[in-house]
């Protein structure tokens, strides 16, 4: 009797189990349109935030594209999309990529060409509203080339200045040249108590690199020629590391560590007259009386010239498409929408995300609540690109080091600049 | 029937040993043999080089101040470890008022994350702000640049080292401690011996195997130190905290010179294996 209701049990429960399995078939509606997911890799912080806020609207005109946001930290990035170009299917179909990483890419063959996808598709990319430079570093070989990549993200290094500060000792601004910063500097610095007269960064790596490029550019120094020789030891070159040396003395003590952040915490608090190199992102909240003590006295500026006129340091965010992507039409889509000019000027009215069009750097409303945005777009149109070469990360690496050994006074501007060039040099022999 | 049991033993251990060779011998010879090639992952360029990479990383100013540097910290840190870890053992193996507080507190900075623990320290290193330098400053001594001048940053980053893993020394050591026999003290303060003579004949004596395997594990430990220099300074300023593994980890993740990243792996290896032999050796573990 106990055997039998025990298989009577188990009969009941298989049938409840198929019926179940029944009903949910003949039940679930039947697939009405494909609906595609493609995968993004971005960087995380404000660039991830931006997405995320143009997604909402997304989501809504492109039901049927589903989009699958990754975001990494910035050398995470950068390792993950190159291993992932291994694969034999892609892991991404939408990639953000720093502009120094482009002749890399472009030289390994890993981008889609987005002029041939735009025709295969009947799409149109409207260039002549994209600043230059900007489209220019997403194409390879540089400027001539394809383009592999749209501009997302115009950001580009600019300079701040305390005006009041300025005015109060009658300085002229913005200054011009760097011996102006340097004058101002001293002046500033030696009657202001409590106020430093510049804030630089001089962390060992990109940043303490990234500030003193438009140090070297403006002395008319270069790191590599038009023939590809590394020429980072010309008199030009020592003479700008000179300067920088120079402005660095009138830093607050420790910037041999500083990145962003310091740099930020000084500039916001106003315990720094001039932040010699600021990036779009870092002056967004300046007239933030939250955050601010110095709402309305800061003023933005083109970095200065010297010998040459100013060469600001281009540092544009791109999207492009990996080679092995197999939505290549959905994910060209997501990058004409997300570089668009109503989703870019959504990005920076409500992230203050840096736009790649001159229509946005214009557009009124913009304008109206980030005053500086002009300047942004002229610094922008005159700026200059890192080396187009795929060992920059290397260069990149080297000159740091060296710039660092200067910097805390190991080694002279001569040495610093000799060792790097010799090193470079070898870099770039293979 | 010996035989069988042998047989039979090796059957049983057939499993954990494929995994060791598949996970530990097969990685290592590959990495070996890697390092005879020039390998551009991004290129995907394989080139047979020979000892050219060796040769190149050994003869390399910035490779050199690595292994310096490296070994430099290990021993102040791993010293350091053992004499703040071993004083709080020896603090915490008595009983006293809100010992069950402390404890735990002491232990806190073990389990935070490396990241976190930096960005703590980066505080309090800072120049104008952090609160070492308040504190210096109070009492009228001078500010020190603590990551920023080269003599100090090292210094600083064996601080972080210590104060994160102090904790894991002192549990070591406590746990050894209390497998003391209460009896031993006991017989011996009956003969009458000293604090002094107790501590040097009996809790010295019957701690020195944990002491022993506890350091063995730091100086390996430490060999490892990477998110600190990472963080804080990016092995600057100049080359004064640069680590093998930071010089490592630029190699092979941001050029993705993998040839290269393997060489210094396998250099690693090496002196890592010969200091714990010395080690062994020496302390007869």
């Amino acid at each position: 009797m106990k055997g039998v209701s025990k298989i009577a049990v188990v009969i009941i429960i298989i049938a409840i189990l198929v019926g179940a399995l029944a009903v949910y078939f003949f039940m679930a509606p039947a697939p009405k349109e494909e609906v595609v997911t493609i995968r993004v890799a971005a960087p995380a912080g404000y660039h991830a935030e931006s997405i995320k806020a143009a997604l909402e609207f997304w989501e809504q005109e492109y039901p049927n594209i589903k989009v699958e946001l990754s975001t990494f930290g910035y050398h995470d990035l950068y390792e993950k999309i190159v291993l992932s170009m291994r694969e034999a299917k892609a892991v991404y179909d939408v990639i953000q990529i720093d502009d120094p990483w482009m002749p890399e890419f472009g030289e390994a063959g890993w981008l889609a060409n987005l002029d041939e996808l735009a025709k295969q598709y009947g799409f149109e990319i409207d260039y002549d509203d994209f600043v230059d430079t900007a489209l220019w570093v997403g194409r390879h070989p540089y400027k001539t080339g394809p383009q592999l990549a749209l501009p997302v993200c115009g950001n580009v290094e600019l300079t701040a200045y305390r005006r009041d500060l300025f005015e109060k000792y009658g300085i002229p601004h913005p200054p011009k040249t760097w011996s102006e910063v340097l004058a101002a500097a001293k002046i500033i610095s030696e009657n202001e108590p409590g106020v430093y007269g510049t804030v630089m960064r001089g962390m060992r790596g990109n940043p303490i690199v990234s500030n003193f490029l438009p140090v070297l550019w403006a002395f008319g120094g270069r790191i590599i020629d038009d023939e590809g020789n590394a020429v980072v030891n010309s008199p030009e070159a020592v003479e700008a590391l000179k300067m920088w040396l120079e402005l660095a003395k009138y830093a607050p003590p420790g910037i041999e560590s500083f990145s962003s952040d310091e740099v930020k915490a000084y500039l916001y608090s106003g315990k720094a007259a001039i932040a010699t190199e600021v990036w779009p992102g870092w002056v967004g909240k300046l007239d933030d009386p939250s955050v601010s003590q110095v709402v309305g006295k800061v003023e933005v500026c083109v970095p200065p010239g010297e010998k040459t006129s100013p060469a600001p340091m281009i540092g544009v965010w791109l999207l492009g498409i990996p080679y092995n992507s197999e939505h290549k039409k959905e994910a060209l889509q997501f990058i004409l929408f997300l570089t668009s000019k109503r989703i870019q000027k959504l990005k920076a009215l409500y992230t203050g995300y840096p736009p790649t069009r001159k229509s946005v750097y214009e557009d009124e409303t913009v304008v109206k609540k980030y005053r500086w945005y002009p300047v942004q777009l002229e610094a922008l149109m005159a700026s200059r690109p890192r080396p187009r070469i795929a060992q920059w990360a290397k260069v990149e690496s080297i000159l740091g080091l060296y710039l660092s050994k200067a910097l805390i006074g190991e080694m002279t501007p001569e040495e610093a600049l000799n060792a790097a060039n010799k090193e470079i040099a070898e870099v770039l022999k293979g | 029937m010996r035989r069988r049991e042998k047989y039979l033993s090796l059957f049983f251990l057939l499993p954990s040993l494929l995994i060791y060779a598949l996970l530990i011998i097969y990685p290592l010879y590959e990495t070996f043999h890697l390092s005879f090639y020039k390998f551009r992952y991004i290129e995907r360029k394989i080139e047979f080089v020979g000892l050219r990479n060796y040769e190149k990383l050994l003869s390399y100013e910035l490779f050199q101040k690595a292994i310096i540097n490296t070994l430099v910290f290990d021993f102040m840190a791993t010293s350091l470890q053992l004499l703040t870890g071993f004083a709080l053992a020896l603090i915490f193996s008595r009983s006293f008022k809100f010992r069950s507080i402390f404890l735990p507190l002491a232990i806190l900075p073990m389990v935070m994350p490396a990241a976190v623990v930096c960005s703590i320290w980066k505080l309090m290193f800072d120049y104008r702000f952090g609160i070492l330098n308040n504190i210096l400053a109070s009492v009228g001594l001078p500010r020190l640049e603590w990551l920023t001048d080269p003599r100090l940053a090292m210094i600083s980053m064996v601080i972080v080292d210590t104060w994160q893993y102090t904790p894991f020394v002192f549990l070591v050591l406590l746990a050894g401690l209390q497998s003391i026999p209460r009896e031993l003290y006991e017989a011996a303060m009956v003969d009458g011996a000293s604090r002094f003579d107790i501590f040097k004949n009996i809790t010295l004596p019957l701690l020195m195997p944990h002491i022993k395997i506890v350091v063995l594990l730091r100086i390996i430990d430490t060999f490892k130190i990477f998110t600190k220099p990472a963080l804080l300074t990016g092995g600057g300023p100049g080359d004064a905290t640069e680590t093998l593994t930071l010089f490592f980890y630029k190699e092979a993740f941001r050029f993705f010179e993998l040839g290269i990243g393997a060489t210094v792996s396998v250099i690693m290896t090496i002196i890592v294996g010969i200091l714990s032999l010395i080690y062994i050796k020496r302390v007869r573990l």
